[in-house]
């Protein structure tokens, strides 16, 4: 029996921790974003990415991310994780989603039902400095507030206000027990207990929450799919959704349900088994993924009423690894399926990973197309209800990075003042110029025909 | 099969006389433990219909079945349902005991719920006509459930569930009955890890230590047991998913104890294990049981796991509505023969006496233990086939309870022979605790 006394670093010794940090990374220089002088051609890591895509498919990445700086901003992650790195940090790590902009939270429903607002893209997930995902964030705010048309000091207030919620959620989780961090979930229907709603704002809430409850298989079915001969087919609809003859389609399909349940584990796998395949289909999604293989499934269960549709996307590298480091896990579709589940209150049931079956190093994950995925409509927010949803998606944030981070130690270096907060928002204003620059120089490059967009899909 | 023919129970002519299949199950238990499991089996006919499942196995074995197969609980008796919160914090009911667990025909777990209910019934004194209803009642929720979820996508019902909450306002419960699920509610709440804390932990020189309170709670006297905690946590990582694997190592390793648990399973390798988490004041309690071929095994054949406590482990995912996040499998750190599972030693976890209710109130116990069966063998099961073969009317609930009184006589017959191997000193037993 092993009897020599343990000791369990309490929380106030997490926190001093966290703390003491500050001494060598003050939270003030945060602020700081200054242009690397060896800063790569942000053209040239779009074009290196494009390299390992569908050639057809570049183009529509291109014409996504040209409309403005915002939609720059979203594709633009690699771009962004390479300029994150110069910056300083409390070396402070948590499994970070590696590309936290706004538009990658949103609601969807949980396996017990429930719809929940939390983080719902991992592509690029890997452990990170915390600051990275919380400054990208930030930027993506102040990005977006200026797309909006809203002024630079409301802009300033929607950053500032999400850092706040992250910084105050963190302070609350710091003395929680791992379990209630780990249950813990920010559930849709509480939203008036996380932020203070105007009626505007409640009416907004209301509307993309009963949206995203439609948002179903059985919606999808008649959105998406047609009846020939009695059979089910997805309707083609060029460039966005097409049957396609790639080399590993076939075999990518047997492999794949036959590998996804190996990794969906016996009993997810024995729901699985239940459902048929019916048809597969390319299907473009996102912004910043566009050109990566992406595909929908359409499989039927009980009856053609009983449908379930899968997507099957494809995981590379994380933009972060070149700076924080190779994941543990050899495939990224495990990669990015481990840290969503590491870091959402509650996952896809359905969320699995798989190899193509003709070239091992494509990988991919597979999760349900849609189960009642939706979130609010930021185009158009009155500042205020920008602001409100900027601290809720800062609250979201601090769960995540509250389940697999030492939530104290974070909360020890933040601090009860707001002097991270500021200087984060800072930064988001100084990386809000850069992003312009750089939405600038695409636009250059379509204009000159260094690379072919193609706009409006 | 027509649906009447279950009503049938005749004890095989060459049935193999009980107490002898308990004491071949003592084969392979700790000696020490055993009196314990006939002391706890002896109290009443239900106790002993509790710990009888081998027993009972062999029995259905020999009756009729439609040869419409399930992931089956195995040992579905009333007493292996109750309320435990969820991952996302619901508090449901549902079966909450997968030791037996195995595909075989739906019936068999039928035919031991309602059995076991007019056990129940029979000890509280109740008439034959109130035992026949609840057993009924039960049967009929079974069925008119399973007609619900015939036409349901499977996705919808891998989602459903049964809601404390949700359960309690659809019934009309008596004040009386509405009390008791309060109190059960209220009770399970304060079952957690923190709450074990202090009623199973001492602290000695600033360090958390599990109590003995033997013979019940004990700690093992293993020179090794460094090593073998090391390579049981090892284990414990490849069954669980890899964010439950970051959760868990969260936690450091305090204390070990045998604890001896249930009726049926006394004597089977039980530990407790407390962990603690962030500073002193987050522990978490997990459960190692051992886990033994289901005693159906003889009769539905052998299962497609090889690893008694991974059978028991996708049992009970594949049947609750929503399970334990910690549970998994490992293999005896000294003897890889032996199979554990763990779970949560208590996570909200509570059960109905179903001792002092009325008979009223057992009905309504009895049809939400139908309704939850049913929604457990539908998540396998091929509903739509099963309620076809059930029908809408209530051949085969009057069938059942047919089975369930002639089997409460077998019991009652079987229970008097383990009195008597006791009193005879055939058999030693370890009475009151």
């Amino acid at each position: 029996m092993a009897t020599e006394t343990k000791h369990f670093p309490t929380i106030d010794e997490q926190y001093e921790t966290g703390r003491a940090l500050r001494d060598d990374t003050p939270r003030t220089s945060h602020a700081e974003y200054e242009a690397q002088a060896a800063r790569t051609d942000p053209i040239a890591i779009l074009e290196e990415q494009a390299k390992t895509r569908v050639p057809a498919l570049v183009p529509i990445r291109y014409g996504r991310m040209a409309p403005s700086p915002f939609t720059f901003l979203r594709g633009a992650a690699a771009i962004m994780a390479a300029d994150l790195a110069g910056t300083p940090t409390s070396g402070i790590r948590v499994e970070a989603c590696g590309d936290a902009h706004l538009s990658n939270f949103g609601f969807f429903a949980t396996p017990e039902r429930n719809l929940i607002f939390d983080l719902n893209d991992f592509d690029e997930t890997l452990p990170a400095p915390f600051e990275w995902d919380v400054k990208r964030l930030a930027a993506s705010i102040f990005v977006a507030s200026r797309a909006n048309g809203h002024g630079k000091k409301e802009s300033r207030t929607a950053a500032r206000g999400s850092v706040e919620f992250y910084r105050t959620h963190m302070l609350r989780y710091a003395p929680m027990g791992h379990l209630d961090t780990w249950y813990s979930r920010l559930d849709v229907a509480m939203a008036d207990e996380l932020v203070v709603l105007t009626p505007k704002a409640r009416k907004n809430l209301d509307e993309a929450i009963q949206k995203a409850r439609r948002r179903t298989s059985v919606q999808a079915m008649t959105k998406f799919t047609e009846k020939v001969n009695g059979v089910y087919h997805i309707k083609d609809d060029p460039p966005l959704i097409q049957h396609v003859d790639f080399d590993d389609l076939h075999a990518l399909v047997d492999s794949a349900l036959a590998q996804m349940t190996e990794s969906l584990g016996s009993l997810r796998h024995r729901l699985l088994a239940r459902y048929r395949f019916r048809d597969i289909a390319l299907k473009v999604v996102g912004v910043g993924s566009v050109g990566t293989r992406a595909y929908m499934v359409l499989m039927t269960g009980k009856n053609d009423r009983d449908p379930l549709f899968l997507q099957l996307k494809q995981a590379e590298a994380s933009v972060v690894e070149p700076y924080a480091g190779q994941s543990e896990y050899p495939n990224h579709g495990q990669r990015v399926v481990c840290g969503q589940r590491v870091m959402q209150a509650a996952s896809d049931v359905f969320l699995g990973w798989f190899v193509s079956p003709v070239d091992e190093t494509r990988h991919f994950y597979f999760r349900q197309l849609r189960d009642m995925k939706g979130g609010i409509v930021i185009d158009g927010l009155s500042p205020k209800r920008f602001r409100l949803y900027s601290e809720a998606c800062g609250a979201a944030l601090a769960r995540a990075h509250a389940r697999s981070g030492v939530a104290a130690t974070i909360a020890g270096y933040l601090g009860k003042g707001d002097d991270f907060d500021r200087a984060i928002a800072e930064f988001a204003e100084a990386y809000a110029g850069q992003t312009e620059r750089d939405h600038a120089a695409l636009v250059e490059a379509i204009r000159s025909g260094r690379v072919d967009a193609l706009e409006g899909v | 099969m027509p649906r009447s023919s279950h009503a049938t129970f005749e004890p095989a002519a060459d049935r193999p006389d009980p107490v002898a299949i308990l004491e071949e199950q003592a084969t392979t238990r700790v000696p020490q433990l055993v009196p314990i499991r006939y002391g706890r089996m002896a109290v009443s006919t239900f106790t002993f219909l509790r710990g009888a499942a081998a027993v009972m196995a062999a029995d259905l074995a020999g009756t009729p079945t439609s040869g419409l197969r399930v992931e089956a609980c195995g040992d579905c008796h009333l007493s292996n349902f109750g309320i435990f919160a969820t991952p996302e914090r619901n508090l449901v009911f549902d079966l909450n005991d997968f030791d037996e667990t195995l595909p075989a025909p739906f019936e068999w777990d039928v035919k031991r719920l309602a059995a076991s209910l007019v056990v129940a019934g029979r000890s509280a004194g109740f008439s034959k006509k109130q035992c026949a209803t609840t057993a009924r009642s039960c049967v009929e929720w079974y069925r008119a459930k399973m007609l619900n979820y015939a036409p349901m996508g499977y996705l919808d019902i891998w989602y459903s569930r049964l809601d404390i909450g949700a359960i309690t306002n659809s019934l009309q419960l008596s004040r009386e009955q509405a009390k008791r699920v309060d109190k059960t509610v209220q009770k399970a709440q304060t079952r957690t890890s923190l709450g074990s804390l202090a009623k199973f932990a001492e602290r000695t020189n600033g360090s958390f230590r599990i109590k003995d309170a033997p013979p019940l709670i004990q700690h093992l006297d293993l020179p090794d047991l460094d090593e073998v905690i090391a390579s049981a946590f090892v284990q414990m990582k490849e069954s669980i998913a890899d964010d439950r694997k970051q959760l868990l190592a969260r936690y450091d390793f305090v204390d070990i104890a045998l604890k001896v648990v249930g009726v049926g399973s006394v004597g089977t390798r039980a530990f407790m294990v407390l962990m603690i988490g962030k500073g002193d004041e987050d522990p978490l309690f997990l459960q190692f049981k051992e886990a033994q071929p289901s005693v159906l095994k003889p009769y539905a054949g052998a299962s497609q796991y090889s690893h008694h406590g991974e059978r028991v482990v996708c049992g009970q995912r594949l049947s609750q509505a929503a399970s334990d996040i910690f549970l998994g499998w490992v293999n005896g750190p000294k003897d890889p023969n032996i199979h554990y599972y763990f779970r949560q030693l208590r996570d909200m976890k509570g059960s109905f006496e179903t001792e002092g209710m009325t008979a009223d109130g057992l009905t309504v116990y009895a049809q939400v233990c139908g309704a939850a069966l049913a929604r457990a063998h539908a998540r396998s099961g091929e509903a739509a086939t099963i309620a076809g073969y059930l029908g809408s009317r209530d051949t085969f609930d009057r069938a059942i309870v047919a089975f369930a009184e002639a089997y409460a006589d077998q019991t009652e017959r079987d229970h008097a022979t383990l009195v008597e191997a006791i009193r005879s000193g055939r058999i030693e037993a370890q009475e009151g605790i």
